[in-house]
């Protein structure tokens, strides 16, 4: 097992003051021994599992934090005292302001210190970076086909799963259609401000005004047909926002404004 | 001095507005400081409007103190990102300026025993500092040991360019 280690020997196996003393003097050689050292880490701590051996991960699985003397076996329900992990000398994490994404500084944290009591954090409406307008009347979003899994490395080559959802598609609602003139099968390009993709439309009920596509297909297309790499129009994120969440940073790609018409 | 405070106020909260919007622009290919340039701009025209009720009942002097400060700052090329390190630094000197503000002009209300603009005061301060604790990268010449390290997020624009 190779463990990165630091270089001089007065570190070894030394962690986080705040972790605990009994880290702090362990050594580790293999992956017991390491376990063993995490372990010693964890003691006292939120996620404890002190209790937890080398031999019992591999025996059983699915043992639940925290694992102590007291919980050998693990814990299947949290919290069920009502004390939270939100005293300020115990808890992990400050936490972060929803809105700036600022985090929460230590002096902040204690003044109003939650003391093992839950915390619910408001935060004001934030409309969307971009919604619907004349020019871009269609609500965008975009996720997965049961088919398929991200950009299809995997799914793209199991033949039975490529032949349900060979190429990309965008769903539109029968109404919506029927006012684009678009029929089912049919090429349609959908523009947004960033880019553009090419994509065949199939009709469903989708909630009217909005638009559908599976961010699979990327740019190339691969797997069964004649031109194994050849580029198309069909990467859905080509439409969607740089933007992101200022505190989980979880990238914007589930709604963007969009206009639809035959290719 | 309540009017000459809520006039001083008005002036700086409409520069640091106006600061917020350049910088989003100049800086917008980096979306976070685009989005939140926009959000704060949003916030310091809410304040504006929130002084209404007191420059109906106190009046305003005429000040142009936040206007005066927001041009000695944001000079010279500010491009890349060590231009947007010096927007920022400048634009934390600009909030704390408007902050100072609020907290006297709530110090003042409280005396006058206007509950109301005291509650208004606290909370355009409050978002104020709520901002600045963003532009202030978090504290980051804490050294501090604490559960969470503060990301010195803020120097990453030196190293990357």
């Amino acid at each position: 097992m190779n463990l990165r280690r630091p270089h001089h020997s007065e570190n070894h196996g030394r962690d986080r003051d705040n972790y605990g003393a009994g880290a702090r003097s362990h050594k580790w050689h293999d992956a017991e021994s390491a376990f063993n050292a995490w372990r010693e880490c964890s003691r006292g701590r939120p996620c404890d599992y002190s209790g937890l051996s080398y031999d019992t991960l591999d025996r059983a699985s699915g043992i639940q934090w925290p694992c102590t003397a007291d919980s050998p076996n693990g814990t299947e329900r949290l919290y069920t005292s009502g004390v939270f992990n939100t005293a300020a000398d115990f808890c992990e994490l400050y936490g972060h302001d929803l809105v700036t994404g600022a985090e929460i500084s230590p002096q902040q944290y204690r003044a109003r210190d939650p003391k093992g009591r839950a915390v619910i954090k408001p935060a004001d409406y934030v409309p969307p970076p971009e919604e619907p307008d004349a020019a871009y009347p269609f609500w965008l979003t975009t996720g997965r086909l049961v088919y398929h899994w991200h950009s299809r490395t995997k799914t793209g080559r199991v033949p039975a799963l490529q032949e349900a959802a060979p190429v990309a598609v965008a769903e539109i609602n029968h109404d919506d259609a029927k006012r684009l003139g678009v029929g089912e099968g049919e090429l349609v390009r959908v523009r947004s401000r960033r880019g553009m993709v090419e994509v065949r439309a199939r009709l469903t009920d989708i909630a009217p005004g909005h638009v559908f596509i599976p961010f699979h297909y990327g740019r190339a297309r691969f797997g069964h047909g004649e031109h194994p790499a050849a580029v198309e129009p069909t990467a859905a994120n080509e439409l969607t926002l740089t933007d992101w969440d200022p505190v989980s940073k979880q990238p914007q790609f589930k709604f963007a404004a969009v206009c639809i018409e035959k290719a | 001095m309540i009017a000459r405070y809520i006039g001083l106020l008005a002036n700086a909260e409409r520069a640091l507005a106006d600061a917020l919007s350049l910088i989003g622009l100049r800086h917008a290919v980096e979306p976070d400081i685009r989005r939140a340039a926009k959000t704060y701009a949003a916030w310091c025209r809410a304040h504006v409007d929130a002084l209404d009720p007191a420059i109906a009942r106190y009046g305003a002097s005429r000040s142009t103190d936040g206007e005066r400060l927001r041009r000695a700052l944001f000079r010279g090329p500010r491009l890349g990102g060590f231009g947007l390190l010096r927007d920022l630094h400048d634009l934390v000197t600009l909030a704390t300026a408007v902050r100072e503000g609020w907290t006297a002009l709530h110090q003042a209300a409280r005396e006058s025993h206007d509950h109301e603009l005291a509650v208004r005061c606290r909370t355009c301060g409050e978002q104020t500092t709520r901002m600045i604790a963003w532009l202030d990268a978090g504290g980051a010449l804490s050294d501090e040991a604490g559960p969470s390290p503060p990301r010195c997020r803020r120097y990453q624009f030196i190293a990357r360019h």
